[in-house]
């Protein structure tokens, strides 16, 4: 094998090693998107806060929804509108600065270590 | 005012000292939960274990001694530094945590079950009776288990009792109930429906308690908010930092950052308890 080839070896264990760091953040992402309110279980999704935005928006202090266990709960809309938002937002920046931790870390090795 | 913690279960035998792991476990879920933590044992270990490694930890809210209860042993293969022995497993029988847990809402978690977020937390107060997942994954894929994916027909998907939230409620005391009976007919139920363990498993009782109270029909049961990540024998870990842990597996080295996980090589936990001990203690 020559250098070139091998190199390209190396690369393909380095994007290996990477590809599953950012599959494991997505679905962290995903388990910090998850909040418990009421006794409901509830997924933070872009459909839950344009529900939760609509029922603000017209006039609605609290309303039944269905947690992600098809569970109905009364929630505060407004209070719940603030908490998943926050939690939305919060997440999601903490999830893209790690991305990019690992996207622009230039070995293995970095990728594992990195904000040690 | 609704009472909340967490428990563990740990018997000692030959190659394990399940009570330094569980130590691990416990400093871990306080530190990332902020809830106490109780121990369920046996005292003659618990005493075996303070007086021969001196230890004199606090983190325990309660040490619950299991000592008049008939425990069953049974060999299983498990990895010991990097070699599989059969080994005797004490089932120090977690279908009593209903009846012995201290709180009014519990997060059962093996011994071998390391907590490194807080996600664990939005299971509190839940209108579910329990939370137990039914999914899992390899630190570097996804599981595709042969007797867990490719189970026999009728099987109820397999449950993994590595941790469970429960509520004390007449639902969770009937599910207990259920599930103490499979166990005592534990062959009945394994040939009803298709087990393919020559062993008894608690994930196993639990997936069929769960089909049973339902009216033999899955999905009562409902996913924690966690995933369940397992890693097996021989991964090991490399680099242990605050909220992250790095394993080797067969293919490529992990980390797992802010991420729990099941580290079934659990003679790792004990290598490495004072530097966990350091971190979290």
């Amino acid at each position: 094998m020559n250098k070139e080839t091998t190199e390209l070896f190396k690369k393909a264990n380095y994007r290996q090693v990477q590809n599953n760091q950012l599959q494991l953040l997505k679905e962290l992402k995903d388990e910090r998107l998850t909040i418990g309110y009421k006794g409901g279980m509830f997924n933070i999704n872009p459909t839950l806060l344009n529900l939760l935005d609509l029922l603000e928006r017209k006039g609605y202090e609290n309303s039944v929804i269905d947690d992600r266990n098809n569970n109905p709960i009364e929630v505060e809309v407004k209070t719940f509108m603030t908490l998943i938002l926050d939690t939305y937002v919060q997440e999601q920046n903490r999830a893209l600065a790690e991305q990019r931790k690992i996207v622009t870390a230039r070995s293995v090795e970095e990728i594992l270590t990195y904000d040690d | 005012m609704t009472t909340k913690g967490v428990i563990i279960f740990a018997k000692n035998n030959e190659q394990f000292n399940y009570i330094k792991q569980a130590e691990v476990a416990a400093t871990m879920a306080k530190h990332f939960l902020g809830v106490p933590a109780s121990l369920i044992t046996l005292q003659e270990d618990y005493t075996n274990y303070r007086t021969k490694e001196f230890v004199d930890s606090e983190v325990w809210d309660k040490v619950i001694y299991l000592d008049d209860i008939n425990i069953d042993a049974n060999k299983r293969a498990v990895y010991v530094n990097n070699k599989a022995e059969k080994i005797t497993w004490y089932n120090l029988d977690r279908l009593l945590a209903y009846d012995l847990s201290p709180y009014d809402e519990t997060i059962l978690i093996d011994s071998d079950y390391l907590i490194q977020n807080s996600v664990l937390n939005n299971v509190w107060g839940s209108v579910e009776p329990m939370l137990m997942n039914t999914d899992s994954r390899l630190p570097s894929k996804h599981q595709e288990h042969i007797y867990e994916k490719v189970i026999t027909d009728g099987f109820p998907d397999i449950h993994w009792f590595t941790v469970c939230y429960f509520r004390k409620c007449k639902e969770t005391k009937n599910w207990f109930t259920i599930a103490k009976e499979i166990k005592e007919n534990n062959d009945f139920y394994s040939t009803t429906f298709n087990s393919p363990y020559s062993f008894y498993r608690n994930d196993i009782t639990a997936a069929i308690a769960s089909h049973v109270v339902n009216g033999y029909t899955d999905g009562w049961i409902k996913p924690l908010p966690t995933r369940q990540i397992n890693s097996y024998p021989p991964e090991s870990i490399i680099d242990i930092s605050k909220g992250s842990i790095t394993v080797s597996t067969d293919s490529i080295p992990v980390r797992l950052k802010d991420t729990n996980v099941h580290l079934l090589n659990k003679i790792e936990i004990e290598k490495y308890y004072d530097r966990f001990i350091e971190l979290y203690g």
